[in-house]
């Protein structure tokens, strides 16, 4: 499949179109075909999926920010121009060995939607929970911003909303009143439209395409070969969390 | 030793121009809190020294202070109806007392120092057993239910309750510690939280601390309501302290040089222990100097049987407590998350770096309104409600004490 | 002052505090002067017809809308007739439709601190 191809499916995609159903080879693109078959509209979450990503470490740029951007409006990440208070769903983020400072490999880090979250776990209100698919959602509406999560998360995922944020970029996503946690959530408001992730469609568009998303329990799914070709790994996998965000490359 | 059959309780007067004039000064200590829990609610916390890399500050601190001081002025109490020391019967009901409005002020610290207060109610409907903060929420609301029954036991002179009530007050605070060291220790995510350690060298700390401020408050309140008081009840309380104190210093001692023995912790404990500045000045000079050494050497030395020293003691437990709750709440936010292990790591998001955590205005103001209410409320109590022993007027009054 | 005076001062300035909201209401230009009931504009489209009864929906379209936001955001069911955003495909203003009620009810729902409702 060509790149135009792609793009144009992504574009029809995007429009709810299910004329393409099935002509999918490209990463993450088979996601269309699984949805369409999986969820109306008035249907709920349904545990056959396992919403999952792979970011290849390799094809991500240093200087590139589609991703982030990307989120910041889809889900009206607010920048309050203040870097104490600033909220951030994914961040980019560099890395070298100790003892190769030169080496350098650039990635995006995000909430990892952990089998275990510890932020779930501490949660006194079960304002943070995992949905059916295994996506780590905050229910803001009953958060009660305590920052219990930000302390046990283990991965700086989660921001607290310190002040009022007023304006939309994206009126379909609500913003956050303050006093309450925020993360990524996978844009969980496309998934069950049957789209990507905002970060993973700018990714294929404008960036590297360093990202793959996909159903982690169907062996069949392009994430799942791909985990299985390359073996990718997770961040910090000795704390035992079993993330469903893997790493190629580190 | 005072007989038991002669104790009767009474409330103070509180008419002169001194009471009110203290009343009114806490009052708008209080009102400062109130204003600033407000402005935290209404405009965000972002007025606060917390950031996202800090989330939780001075009012978590605080909270975690108020609940020790509590634990260990319950256990105090029960001294008495529990295990029969008789004579510390006169201060029982103001011990009781203490634990419950200590424990009114820990809850408002962590209350107001939530995002949303207002939705008070939504933990009591999703009950999370995992959660320690769930948990806790069910700890402390008994723990302040029984500290109140028990109060009543005592007023309604119900022997057989009150000794009950303060064995399951005993038992409860000791629950109600855990917990709350738990909070902390159940974190995997940060290397100083991650203790085993920390629940029982919590309660170890609160009772050092709550009997610390026992000693001051039973001094002040019956100097100043001229009350005779047998300064052999401070002697021994003193001798308690210096033991509570010695179980403290012998958990940190333990927790600290376990931690400095793994190689992969040689950083942060030289962090914490020599390059953190401000941290390392609270960790040696707050938590080890006041809460600790100094304290201790003084009780143990000849000055150890002079009330003035025990005063001097006493206050420096109470701020080196303050200070051992600061070293165990802040450092392991300050201190980077280890995403990579061998990585150096750079991000947008601070990631790699130490964070700063400076005290806001706001945040003092608001611990210091709570502190001021507790008190308050404790004033008020005691003018109400017979909480302190008669003491004949004809009994020696040069035994009070000249502080 | 004596202890008893002093208390019933006490007790006076607590009921007092606690009773600002009623006083608040009783002073309020809305109380006194009786005001009708709001003014609502409903669309005029004939044979137009809401998602429920519109009775229901009058004394239930609070409960309508947490109980579809608590599918929506924990069960991932998105029922978009039942949703806050399919409200204003009829009722476009929330000036004229929302707010006049809300206000003149004296309830202050949320949902528009983060919902955007054009």
């Amino acid at each position: 499949m060509t790149e135009i191809n792609r793009r144009s499916f992504l574009k029809e995609g995007l429009k709810g179109s299910a004329l393409l159903v099935g002509t999918a080879i490209a990463p993450g693109i088979t996601l269309f075909t699984q949805k369409a078959e999986a969820r109306a509209n008035d249907s709920s979450a349904s545990d056959k999926n396992r919403w999952g990503m792979v970011i290849d470490t390799n094809l991500c740029k240093e200087d590139c920010t589609a991703c982030t951007s990307a989120c910041r409006k889809e889900n009206n990440v607010p920048l309050f121009g203040d870097e104490k208070i600033d909220a951030h769903w994914i961040r980019k983020a560099t890395i070298s060995p100790k003892n190769a400072p030169e080496k350098k490999i650039s990635l995006p880090l995000l909430c990892n939607h952990c089998e275990h979250p510890p932020c779930q776990h501490v949660c006194p209100t079960a304002a943070t929970f995992t949905r059916k698919d295994g996506i780590v959602l905050v229910d803001k509406h009953r958060c009660i911003g305590c920052r219990y999560c930000m302390i046990a998360c283990p991965y700086k995922a989660r921001s607290f909303v310190f002040k009022k944020t007023r304006d939309w970029t994206n009126p379909k996503v609500p913003i956050r009143s303050k006093g309450v946690v925020e993360k990524c959530n996978f844009c969980v408001h496309l998934i069950d439209d049957g789209q990507l992730p905002a970060c993973v469609t700018a990714c294929d568009r404008e960036g590297e395409k360093a990202m793959i998303f996909g159903n982690l329990n169907d062996p069949n799914s392009d994430i799942s070969k791909y985990i299985k070709e390359h073996a990718p790994k997770r961040i910090r996998e000795d704390l035992g969390l079993e993330p469903k965000v893997y790493y190629r490359g580190i | 030793m005072m007989e038991k059959r002669n104790l009767f309780f009474t409330a103070i007067e509180g008419t002169s121009k001194g009471f009110w004039m203290f009343a009114g000064f806490l009052f708008l200590l209080a009102l400062g809190g109130a204003w600033a829990s407000f402005m935290m609610e209404h405009e965000g916390h972002y007025i606060t020294g917390m950031t996202n890399q800090i989330p939780w500050g001075l009012p978590i601190v605080m909270a975690v202070y108020f609940i020790g001081l509590s634990a260990g002025s319950l256990v105090l109490s029960a001294l008495s109806s529990v295990f029969g020391m008789t004579e510390f019967k006169p201060f029982s009901r103001i011990a009781a007392l203490l634990a419950v409005v200590l424990i009114v002020g820990a809850l408002l610290s962590i209350i107001l120092d939530w995002g949303r207060p207002e939705r008070l109610f939504i933990p009591f409907f999703h009950f999370q057993p995992r959660s320690m903060f769930s948990l806790n929420g069910v700890l402390y609301s008994v723990y302040m239910g029984i500290g109140i029954v028990y109060l009543w036991a005592m007023f309604a002179e119900k022997k057989k309750l009150e000794k009950l009530l303060g064995i399951s007050a005993v038992f409860w605070a000791v629950l109600v510690h855990s917990g709350t060291g738990a909070i902390f220790g159940f974190v995997g995510a940060r290397e100083l939280y991650h203790s085993p350690l920390l629940p029982p060298s919590f309660i170890a700390a609160a009772l050092s601390s709550g009997t610390a401020l026992m000693i001051l408050v039973l001094l002040a309140t019956f100097r100043y309501s001229e009350r005779y008081l047998d300064m052999k009840i401070v002697l021994k309380l003193a001798r308690y302290l210096a033991g509570f104190i010695m179980i403290v210093t012998y958990f940190l001692f333990v927790e600290n040089i376990t931690r400095s023995y793994i190689p992969k912790n040689y950083e942060l404990q030289h962090f914490l222990l020599f390059d953190g500045g401000k941290i390392s000045l609270i960790f040696w000079l707050g938590m080890v100097g006041l809460g600790n050494i100094f304290p201790l050497l003084l009780l143990l030395s000849p000055a150890g049987k002079s009330v003035k020293w025990i005063i001097v003691a006493c206050v420096m437990v109470v701020i080196g407590v303050l200070a051992e709750r600061y070293i165990i709440v802040i450092p392991g936010q300050v201190l980077p998350l280890e995403l990579f292990p061998g990585y150096n790591i750079t991000s947008s998001f601070q990631d790699g770096l130490l964070a700063n955590y400076c005290v806001s205005t706001a945040e003092i103001l608001f611990s210091v309104g709570i502190g001021a209410l507790v008190l308050l409320i404790y004033l008020f109590a005691i003018k109400f409600f017979e909480m302190l022993p008669v003491t004949k007027e004809e009994e020696n009054r040069e035994t009070l004490p000249e502080a | 002052m004596n202890t008893k005076s002093g208390s019933i001062a006490i007790l006076a300035i607590v009921l007092a505090l606690l009773a600002t909201p009623l006083l608040y209401t009783f002073g309020s230009s809305a109380f006194s002067e009786k005001k009708a009931g709001p003014n609502l504009v409903i669309p005029a489209e004939a044979g137009s017809k809401c998602v429920e009864e519109t009775a229901y929906m009058r004394a239930n379209h609070m409960i309508v809308l947490k109980n579809s936001r608590d599918e929506a955001v924990r069960e991932g069911v998105r029922k978009i007739s039942h949703s806050l955003h399919n409200c204003s495909s009829c009722h476009t203003s929330r000036e004229e439709f929302c707010d006049r009620c809300h206000e003149y009810v004296g309830a202050n729902p949320e949902c528009f601190d983060c919902h955007y409702y054009k």
